[in-house]
């Protein structure tokens, strides 16, 4: 029951207006996107090659990973996995080099904001305890004023 | 000096191949990592280990021309599931009816508060005028059409409790318009490509950025770090490399849900893409100084990665623009080549790591969205179509920033936000 809810509320939340849509849009997206999976199925012939290759030829398996992990390009599986593995290590290594900070970090008060922007505490609290309020800027982006209206 | 050309040209041609698969690897051994140092003993995202002092906290939602959005994402922000809080609209100089609307539920809300800015200043300046006029320590932004989860500030709110040095903490944005191609391609990006590499970047040291749609800061630490920066286009992106390099800590919270809306047309997914590479731009060319600064040696792989990943792009537009003068040029002219798309069979090598990329992300993702498996039916574009379009991106985007204007400010209109049930696009 609570998988049900979850569901539900997120479904409540998603737009999904395909049916809407016009019916050649959803016509082209949908063949093309089929003819797209059909050239990356067609990626993987040389799999299906090797396949072939050992039900036809009742091969030992040794001859057939090695032929697999030569399948072109100038790097091979293994390189590429020391590459990884030693890139993920160095990684999580230097980012443990990271000094610790060993200051708490400070907590602002109304005055550190209202000395940074140039503007009186009451002001800016009348601008805090207010429900509608404008705010002006100067031409270089700097708060001047604060009015409130409710 | 021929052999050498040739095979400076053969390294090339592997590494504008290979470098996107090794990341692909790269990012799914730090999401990996990431779920079962984070996420594996964690409860489910609708049962967040509530704290006995939750500290209260500011929900800020900048809005420019939101009155067709605001009522439900205000809706949502006022139905948090949280003890003490207040939610600050900020009206960044509308001119639609997004202030009489603010107001209207402003009346109706005791809990809502309604900021003006009397003129549009840009979204830097509007989280800047909210976070001054907040009356909390701990800020949450989110969009002008963004959907808070009601559980979204417990499981934010605890990085700030339980770490002092934590500033920021993002959240996990979930795509809410899934009735195109577009938007169900952009559904599997947000879980393979943005979720899976924030799990890995905070596996692995720093995070690039935080997600602006959705992310809570400690006010005293963007206060430190000056506030946003109005003239840079991505806000968000700017922040986490201004507090990461002050020294504080940036966490990703994949339990914090917050659903967004995306675009579902070419020209408005192009205008978001381009204005992120051109935000991603002006913040690596802000912070290339971080090279020489050994004390900052932790965000080298973050900057190391993004100056890689450049060279990728113009190196892709490169090659392929030498592959076609290939094909239409007398034979000889030019060095033979093959197509720098699929070179020789690596094609099997590319096809299992897109599987497994997508199939990692929604075991990963499914925990917080259901029904994504539907979606990777149409992630099939992804690598022919996002790839083309973040490579265009990002080569437009250099050039227009090295050439745009030193301090103009950052202010730009959201893109369209999807097709709606009349079939129409908002």
């Amino acid at each position: 029951m609570q998988f049900l809810s979850i569901k539900a509320m997120t479904d409540s939340l998603i737009i999904n207006a395909r049916p809407h849509l016009r019916w050649h849009r959803r016509i082209f997206s949908d063949a093309s996107t089929a003819m797209l999976w059909g050239f990356w199925l067609w990626l993987w012939r040389p799999l299906l090659s090797l396949y072939g290759w050992l039900v036809g030829l009742h091969a030992g398996l040794q001859p057939v990973v090695l032929k697999m992990l030569n399948l072109g390009g100038p790097v091979s599986i293994e390189g590429s996995a020391v590459a990884l593995v030693s890139t993920s290590s160095t990684l999580l290594l230097w980012s443990a080099l990271t000094p610790q900070q060993n200051q708490k970090p400070q907590v602002n008060q109304l005055q550190d904001y209202a000395s940074h922007f140039g503007l009186s505490e009451q002001h800016l609290l009348s601008g805090r305890n207010s429900s509608v309020c404008v705010v002006h800027h100067d031409e270089h982006g700097r708060i001047v004023r604060i009015e409130t209206r409710a | 000096m021929t052999n050498y050309l040739h095979s400076l040209w053969e390294d090339l041609l592997g590494f504008v191949f290979y470098y996107p698969l090794f990341m692909s690897y790269l990012w799914m051994i730090g999401a990996v990592l990431f779920y079962f140092r984070f996420e594996r003993n964690r409860p489910h995202y609708t049962h967040p280990i509530k704290l006995p002092n939750s500290p209260p906290v500011s929900v800020l939602i900048p809005c420019y021309n939101e009155g067709d959005n605001a009522e439900e994402t205000l809706a949502h922000a006022l139905a948090l599931d949280y003890p003490d809080f207040e939610v600050i609209a900020i009206n960044d100089g509308s001119k639609d009816n997004t202030a009489e609307v603010l107001e209207r539920m402003a009346a109706q809300h005791s809990r809502l508060r309604v900021v003006h800015l009397a003129q549009n200043q840009g979204k830097a300046m509007a989280l800047q005028a909210g976070s001054v006029l907040a009356k909390h320590e701990i800020l949450i932004g989110i969009d002008g059409d963004a959907l808070l989860d009601p559980h979204a500030a417990h499981w934010l709110v605890r990085h700030f409790v339980e770490d002092p040095h934590v500033a920021a903490v993002t959240g996990n944005p979930r795509i809410r318009n899934r009735s195109t191609l577009l938007g169900r391609v952009q559904v599997g990006e947000f879980s393979s490509i943005v979720g899976m590499i924030k799990r890995a970047q905070k596996s692995f040291g720093r995070i690039f950025t935080v997600s602006g749609v959705i992310v809570a800061f400690r006010k005293s630490a963007v206060h430190q770090v000056g506030y946003w920066s109005s003239d840079m286009l991505t806000e968000d992106i700017d922040i986490t490399w201004k507090l990461q390099r002050a020294g504080w800590t940036v966490n990703f919270e994949p339990h914090a849900l917050v659903w967004i809306l995306m675009p579902e047309t070419i020209r408005g997914l192009w205008k978001q893409r381009l204005r992120w590479a051109m935000g991603g731009a002006q913040v690596l060319l802000r912070n290339l100084d971080v090279l020489i600064r050994v004390r900052q040696h932790y965000m080298w792989p973050l900057l190391v990665e993004m100056l890689v990943s450049l060279f990728w792009s113009y190196m892709m537009l490169f090659l392929t623009l030498l592959w076609i003068l290939g094909l239409l040029l007398p034979k000889g002219l030019i060095p033979v080549m093959g197509s720098p798309f699929i070179p020789q069979n690596s094609g099997m090598i590319l096809g299992a790591t897109c599987l497994l990329q997508f199939g990692l992300s929604k075991w990963l993702d499914s925990h917080y969205d259901r029904g994504l498996g539907r979606n990777y039916y149409w992630m099939i574009w992804y690598p022919f179509v996002f790839w083309v379009i973040n490579i265009a991106s990002t080569v437009v985007a250099y050039p227009r920033v090295l050439f745009r204007r030193d301090g103009k400010r950052a202010r730009w209109v959201s893109p369209d936000r999807g097709v709606r049930p009349s079939g129409r696009v908002k």
